[in-house]
């Protein structure tokens, strides 16, 4: 074929082309602001006729980069969940110059304590030491207490972002299908594969995924410990949330595909994402936290704990000025689960509960037997020498503080808030790194499969004039068949 | 004498012009006719015998041609079954009265039951591909079957192969036989866990756990279970055995494997599926699945249509899947110019154009079926009006020649008074 | 040629991204330019916490032992003025001591004199220093020292008199006692009743352990004294000696040796209360070296806590400077960014 029609039909498929080129052009200029949006390329070709046709739209979908992109997302919102969580526990240290801490308590009981020593008759001393006393055991107890609502949050976290995560994978299914079933026009279908882009963006702020792609465009998704999370269909994840956590009480494990997913006891543990950062808390940070305020708390009971003085004992040993739920018996050498929140002041140590602050320096809260304080002389120094004593000593802790073992409460309590802060302070540049990754990747990402407007309008240019000169062909060969109606006459 | 002569060749030169218009009226009619193949009037000259002293004037023949094997720009229309051919042949189509006939006009849309047919109301005919590729008789049209896209068939395939290809951390701890996967023991260990969707027989979704376990240095073990007999905890033990089990060596020099390469499994209430395990590795990384396929669809309602550039007819499920159903065969003749053309752009074979013979598109000697495209009318409009402006001349000439012969004629009568 | 250079949404975010990174670091800055410390202490510390906290805990216990020490020097300074009065009124007795022995009228000069010394000794040895008694020993809150006249430490020598000699010490059969028997009664049943069970019971309330003060956490001092003390007791019986054998019937010899005994005591417990002097002054300069220790650690504690936590003025002032320069270049840079678009040229 040859002539004025083909002239004719190849000037129509420029102007087809160059509007199908303007609808992508102007669908990327529309998404331009859309951080999901991957830009389409629209390119044409000679047809066997000579004229132009219009190739399948392309995405600037760059795989390589969007796996670089989940990965630090992962790393990113893990971090900065369990920043947020340790920055909670570590609100319980303050700034060193706070006195609201444990060590700080603790330090301000032994002051007054010592001043109680330097003059024992003097019951106004007395009763501060009892009212320091007090201040230590709250301390204990809130510290306890967030230490308790953090790991009971960051149970409630795993439930949500396990509700996320099925919520997702939901999402996901029905996006992968119509993606590899074709069902989709060529618009729809990007539109979808940017869908399942941001699922794939928000699935991975939960939980650490490694993505495959076939040759159909579906998807495979796994955990970054390699466990099936989606293939043809989800896996969902099974956890059950516990009502009340108390210290000691672990919680459940998460599981995908059957296989326990976080936890030291995980074969294929995963790596990242928030999942995995309310998983450590729960399971790791708080506990260990709150071993070492129950250590802490069950060497002030033991050390205050008061020994049968008759001439030939009989009594056990029991607990003194502080008391827990144990009382009176004297907790052993080993740790004891939630001391910590159970901590108080014996109420017959204490003047506002009608106790008497002197027994600080007598002894004999748990009978006569257990009186120090035999000539009954206000100036008594024994038993307070004894137990300023004991507070100075070193003691044996339980290696689950994740501290040295040897140690004095003080010491022990100033370690504690050492530790906190120490993972807080590796938390915190850890997150700021990943942050930074994940910012730069996104850029990157974006660089390569964003809009640039100035390219679009510039595209837009070149389309109009193709356009324009398509059109004038047009109006050539209309002019021409007119000159020729004209000759008919 | 040849005063008659003259005009009897004139009149035949009319008529020539006349039918010379008429092929241009038909080409102009049918200018936007998709498929439409344009016809030209050819003139050969026709000689009487004459004698010494005087010229007894011939006439002219008028001969039409059709040039059938023209091609057609062809144009995007969207419709993805919108069919155009790049190159020889036909499709075959079949008429309401069950002729079956060809025709190059692609303009197919399925009608209420599913049949592909175009604008003239031709059935598209192809080769149904439910029993395998087709045997295709090549002088014939027999064993094509009108081209069914209906929408609301459900199908299900059952799986009889896939792919499972992972990377087995070398670094891994063995662990002792007695814990192995394949034991089915409560205590049983292993180094990673998988899962696999395959399709029964009814396309019911089974889903198989595939354990892959470090036995020993460079030995692992693959053990796939019926996910649906796990115990309570998702894991260990299992309802029932493993479906199978498969030892895996690699080599220790870079990790690739050695034996053991695929992985024969009885999909419960399905077919025997062959796992192919080419492409494992065994390197010091993590574990991690770099490719998992397994053929088979659901019990799914096919939503879409494509045909692919060979013929193929393919519908894709709303599960993801994407099946052969049909495939479209092209017919050609030895001479296509002279086929028969009938009403409704279809064309018959004659004796002149010899017997139609039948290929799959991209077969030598055959064309390309593009899908979304439509065939233009080769009819060129421009060309038509100047055969039009020409037609007219030459019948002036002729008219004027005859008015001449007439002119003279009245003279040669008015002799007599 | 790789034509889409940076997508439009990438350069908005990356310059938000930086704009609110800057603003962070210059609203710690500016925390910082005011506090002169760290903005986030524990963060920046991090492992650290623990050694800081160390550290401003024993500044807080030096401070707390610095006032603590101050309070015992005072309480000792009290202990050594009521030593000296007590010292005084034993030299005092003793120069009476020595006039009155071959007085004529020696025997009713001991008698007043020495009635006035057990007074006035009850009195500097009954001192209080905020609301406790100095010499208690450990029973603090009871005066060490009874009343002698009239009380049960009275009573005892009369028994233990009237035992020896057979007659009451009124009686005017007192004036056959030889020397050697008053020698004899003297450093018998006399010297008992000074015995630490007999003198607890009659004579004395104090405990003999004394009140112990911490100086430091791993210091303990002796800063008190008690009446229990041998000089105190010395001083007692060379006082209770004259006072109840000097009512008038004795002959000269046997007063003279009562006297002599006495004098012997009295010298013995004015040494003796040296001694003690000069064993708390000793315990007190302990407590001023423990203090000049303690304020020199303090000063050291203090300068590494500055030196770890505070942040140097100049550096933070500069810094300040720097990010607000570079606050202002993103905004130009961003609002530049803005206007640069190829929407405006066609």
């Amino acid at each position: 074929m040859s002539g004025i029609s083909l002239a004719l039909s190849n000037a129509l498929s420029g102007l087809m082309a160059t509007t199908g080129q303007t609808v992508v052009t102007s669908r990327n200029i529309t998404r331009a602001n859309d951080e999901n949006y991957t830009r389409e390329i629209s390119t044409t070709s000679t047809s066997a006729s000579g004229g132009a046709s219009l190739d399948p739209t392309q995405r600037a979908a760059d795989k390589k980069l969007l796996d670089a992109l989940l990965q630090s997302t992962s790393m990113s919102s893990g971090q900065s969940t369990l920043l947020d969580s340790i920055t909670a526990i570590s609100n319980t240290v303050g700034d060193v110059q706070d006195d609201g801490s444990v060590a700080w308590s603790i330090d301000q009981f032994q002051q007054k304590l010592q001043a109680v020593e330097a003059d024992p008759g003097n019951s106004t001393l007395a009763s501060q030491a009892i009212a320091g006393a007090k201040t230590l055991a709250s301390a204990l107890n809130s510290a306890s207490q967030v230490t308790q609502a953090v790991r009971s949050d960051a149970d409630a976290g795993m439930a949500k972002s396990v509700a996320t995560i099925n919520d997702l994978l939901a999402q996901f299914q029905k996006l992968d299908n119509s993606i590899a079933g074709n069902s989709l026009d060529p618009d729809s279908r990007a539109a979808a594969m940017d869908s399942r882009d941001a699922v794939l963006k928000k699935l991975s702020a939960e939980i650490g995924i490694q993505t495959v792609t076939r040759s159909d465009n579906s998807t495979a998704i796994y955990t970054d410990g390699g466990v099936t999370l989606f293939d043809k269909s989800p896996r969902l994840l099974t956890f059950s949330a516990s009502t009340t956590l108390t210290p000691g009480m672990s919680g459940a494990p998460v599981y995908a595909d059957g296989v326990q997913i976080t936890g030291s006891s995980s074969p294929m543990p995963s790596k990242t994402g928030n999942l995995v950062a309310y998983a450590q808390v729960r399971d790791q940070i708080a506990p260990t936290y709150q071993n070492q305020l129950d250590e802490i708390a069950r060497a002030l009971v033991t050390s205050f704990s008061e020994k049968d003085q008759s001439a030939s004992p009989s009594q056990p040993d029991a607990t003194g000025l502080f008391s827990y739920s144990g009382s009176p018996a004297v907790p052993g050498a080993a740790l004891v689960p939630g001391l910590a929140s159970q901590i108080k002041v014996n109420s017959a140590f204490d003047p506002a509960s009608g106790g008497n602050a002197n027994l600080l320096r007598d002894g004999g809260a748990n009978g006569a037997a257990y009186k120090y304080n035999t000539l009954n002389v206000a100036g008594f120094q024994g038993r307070l020498q004894s137990l300023a004593q004991a507070m100075g000593q070193t003691q044996s802790f339980s290696a689950s503080t994740q501290l040295p073992a040897s140690n004095t409460i003080l010491g022990l309590a100033t370690a504690s808030a050492g530790w906190v802060e120490a993972t807080r302070s590796d938390a915190d540049s850890k997150a700021t790194n990943a942050d930074a990754t994940q910012t730069r990747t996104k850029a990157a990402l974006m660089s390569a499969t964003g809009v640039n407007l100035d390219t679009e309008m510039a595209t837009m240019l070149n389309l109009e004039k193709s356009y324009q000169a398509s059109a004038k062909v047009l109006t050539t060969i209309n002019q021409m068949l007119g000159d020729l109606f004209q000759v008919i006459r | 004498m040849s005063l008659y002569g003259v005009m009897r060749t004139s009149a035949s030169g009319m008529a020539a012009q006349a039918s010379r218009i008429s092929t241009v009226a038909e080409n102009v009619a049918n200018s936007n006719t998709t498929g439409y193949k344009s016809v030209r009037t050819d003139f050969s000259s026709l000689m009487v015998d004459t004698s010494s002293g005087g010229y007894n004037s011939g006439s002219v023949e008028v001969d039409t041609q059709r040039f059938v094997s023209n091609q057609g720009t062809l144009t995007g229309t969207g419709s993805d079954t919108d069919l155009g051919i790049q190159g020889q042949g036909f499709f075959v189509v079949q008429g309401p009265g069950g002729e079956t006939v060809m025709t190059r006009d692609g303009s197919f849309a399925p009608n209420a039951t599913g049949q592909l047919v175009n604008s003239s109301g031709y059935v598209l005919m192809g080769y149904p591909l439910s029993s395998g590729q087709p045997s295709i008789v090549v002088n014939g049209f027999s064993g094509m079957t009108p081209v069914t896209v209906n929408s609301s068939t459900l199908s299900a395939v059952p799986s009889t192969t896939g792919t499972f290809q992972t990377n087995l951390p070398s670094d891994a701890t063995a662990v002792a036989a007695g814990n192995l996967p394949s034991t089915n023991s409560a205590s049983a260990t292993y180094t990673a866990k998988s899962s696999l969707v395959t399709i029964g027989n009814l396309g019911q979704e089974v889903t198989l756990d595939l354990y892959s376990t470090k036995t020993g240095p460079n030995t692992w073990e693959v053990t796939a279970y019926d996910k649906a007999g796990a115990s309570s905890t998702g894991g260990f033990p299992y309802a029932s055995g493993p479906l199978s089990t498969q030892t895996l060596t690699f080599d220790p020099n870079n990790g690739q494997l050695v034996s053991g390469s695929t992985l024969g499994v009885t999909v419960p209430g399905g077919q025997a599926l062959t796992l192919d395990l080419t492409g494992t590795s065994q390197l010091a990384t993590n574990y991690s699945v770099t490719s998992g396929k397994v053929d088979g669809n659901k019990a799914s309602v096919a939503t879409s249509t494509e045909i692919d550039k060979d013929g193929t007819v393919y519908a894709s499920y709303d599960n993801g899947s994407r099946q052969a159903i049909f495939r479209i065969p092209l017919a050609t003749v030895t001479s296509p110019d002279h086929l028969q053309a009938l009403s409704g752009n279809v064309f018959a074979t004659t004796s002149q154009s010899g017997d139609a013979h039948v290929g799959f598109p991209q077969e030598a000697g055959f064309g390309s079926v593009n899908s979304g495209v439509l065939e233009q009318s080769t009819a060129d409009i421009a060309s038509e009006f100047t055969d039009m402006i020409d037609a007219q001349r030459g019948y002036t000439a002729n008219s004027k020649v005859f008015q001449t012969g007439a002119d003279l004629m009245d003279v040669l009568v008015n002799l007599k008074r | 040629m790789v034509i889409n250079g940076i997508s439009t949404l990438a350069t908005t975010l990356l310059a938000q991204d930086s704009m609110s990174s800057t603003q962070k670091k210059l609203n710690d800055a500016v925390t910082e330019q005011s506090t002169l410390r760290h903005a986030d202490v524990g963060l920046t510390l991090g492992g650290n916490v623990s050694r800081n906290l160390n550290w401003r805990l024993t500044l807080s216990q030096t401070t707390n032992f610095s006032e603590a020490n101050a309070q015992a020097l005072a309480r000792a300074d009290a202990l050594q003025t009521s030593l000296d009065a007590t010292k005084t009124t034993a030299s005092d007795f003793l120069t009476s001591l020595a006039g009155a022995r071959n007085a004529v009228n020696g025997q009713a000069l001991t008698k007043q004199s020495s009635g006035l010394a057990i007074d006035a000794v009850a009195t500097s040895v009954n001192v209080t220093y905020d609301g406790q008694y100095l010499l208690g020993g450990q029973n603090t809150d009871v005066a060490p020292l009874n009343s002698y006249q009239g009380g049960t430490a009275q009573t005892s020598f009369d028994t233990a008199f009237q035992s020896f000699f057979g007659f009451s010490k009124t009686d005017p059969a007192a004036v056959n006692i030889t020397a050697a028997q008053m020698n004899l009664f003297l450093q018998g049943p006399y010297e008992n009743l000074f015995q630490s069970s007999s003198w607890s019971a009659n004579f004395s309330n104090a405990t003999s352990n004394n009140l112990q003060s911490r100086i430091d956490n791993n210091q303990q001092v002796d800063l008190s004294a008690n009446a229990n003390e041998t000089p105190i007791k010395d001083l007692m019986r060379g006082m209770v000696a004259v006072q109840e054998t000097g009512s008038g019937q004795l002959n000269s010899a046997a007063f003279q040796a009562v006297i002599d005994y006495s004098m012997g005591k009295i010298s013995g417990a004015i040494q003796g209360l040296g001694a003690t002097q000069a064993r708390v002054g000793e315990a007190q300069q302990t407590v001023t070296q423990t203090n000049a220790k303690l304020s020199s650690m303090k000063t050291i504690v203090e300068d590494e806590i500055q030196r770890t936590e505070g942040v140097d003025p100049a550096e933070v002032a500069t810094r300040v400077n720097n990010l607000t320069s570079q606050l202002e270049a993103n905004y130009t840079v961003t609002g530049k960014l803005a206007k640069l678009s190829l929407l405006n040229y066609i």
